[in-house]
């Protein structure tokens, strides 16, 4: 797909980008995330707050996002990051009502951490859950 | 059923919420504009606009609408619907429909004018009207701060144009794409059932 980075850098007074309904959970041969690697290098503003809403059923489907990237590049050394005050990770809880997966709060906020080791290192990740 | 204002809140059914207004009328219980009252998801899925006409009796106290697969008589009808709202803030489409589309448009210029909507939310970027639309009424669009999409693979000439259009109001961006991982499996895209304005 293209023009996602560009739409996205078009908005030179942004403060506050949420990457949202991000469905890992649906299947990996039929969705990819690569064009957040566009998006965030794209921006063209310098972005207080950066939030990531990811949807899983099980913890390996967080692989589906580009976590090594987004810790490479979310970096104050970078422009648009410079003014970074926070990276907010939701974790929600995909699946229907029936068929309820184990997503406990505490051991996928592990796992993102340990996906975005820079980033907690300097304390500006967030994680929570939603439906967990 | 007995509806006070908090619970008139929470009220997600249009069904429930054109009875809560009739009974709010009918006993003279009507909130008083002053009373800063949310209907959000107001709209239930699959509303005709007419049989919202319990609407005109709350238009001053809405603030939130959201237009889940809403259909209108005409496209000029969804922007005069919603600028009825002079309190409107917050305004989620999320699939609207015209019975007849054909004849002219009436300009749209100023139809915001002195209406604070500070959020449109839209899930997907097939409302190809509802986005020339946005592009046309930008200027009177003064207080938008929040503005969220889900990118398709369509209508990509008219959307640079909305973002020029908005970008300098807009601080937060809520924003996701359907995007597939290789060429080959583009022939598997769907497009949504709502495609209007193409």
């Amino acid at each position: 797909m293209t023009g996602i980075p560009e739409f996205v850098g078009r908005f030179r007074s942004l403060t506050v980008l949420v990457l949202d309904n991000l469905r890992a959970d649906r299947d990996p041969y039929s969705v990819s995330f690569e064009w957040i690697t566009g998006v965030l290098q794209q921006l063209s503003s310098p972005i207080l707050e950066l939030v990531f809403e990811v949807t899983v059923t099980e913890y390996s489907q967080l692989d589906a996002i580009p976590w090594a990237f987004i810790d490479r590049i979310v970096h104050p050394e970078n422009p648009q990051f410079k003014a970074l005050a926070r990276v907010r990770v939701l974790v929600k809880r995909g699946g229907s009502l029936k068929v309820r997966p184990l997503i406990y709060t505490d051991v996928v906020c592990s796992e993102v951490a340990w996906r975005l080791p820079v980033l907690n290192l300097l304390g500006l990740l967030r994680c929570n859950t939603a439906g967990c | 059923m007995s509806v006070g204002p908090d619970q008139f809140a929470r009220l997600r059914n249009a069904a429930d919420l054109a009875h809560a207004i009739r009974q709010f009328c009918d006993h003279g219980r009507l909130p008083a504009p002053s009373v800063h009252t949310t209907l959000r998801g107001a709209l239930g899925e699959n509303y005709y606009v007419p049989s919202l006409s319990p609407f005109s009796l709350v238009n001053d106290i809405v603030t939130h609408v959201k237009l889940l697969n809403v259909t209108f008589g005409h496209p000029n009808d969804i922007w005069s619907f919603l600028s009825s709202f002079p309190r409107l803030q917050y305004l989620e489409l999320e699939g609207v429909g015209f019975n007849n589309s054909a004849g002219s448009r009436s300009p749209l210029e100023g139809v915001f004018n002195g209406i604070a909507i500070s959020t449109i939310r839209m899930t997907t970027a097939s409302m190809g009207f509802v986005i020339d639309s946005l592009i046309e009424a930008a200027g009177s669009l003064s207080y938008l701060e929040d503005f969220g999409i889900a990118y398709q693979d369509i209508r990509q000439g008219v959307l640079p144009r909305l973002a020029d259009s908005i970008q300098t109001r807009v601080k937060c961006l809520r924003f996701t794409a359907d995007c597939y991982p290789g060429p080959e499996r583009h022939n598997e895209w769907r497009p949504p059932a709502f495609d209007m304005g193409e």
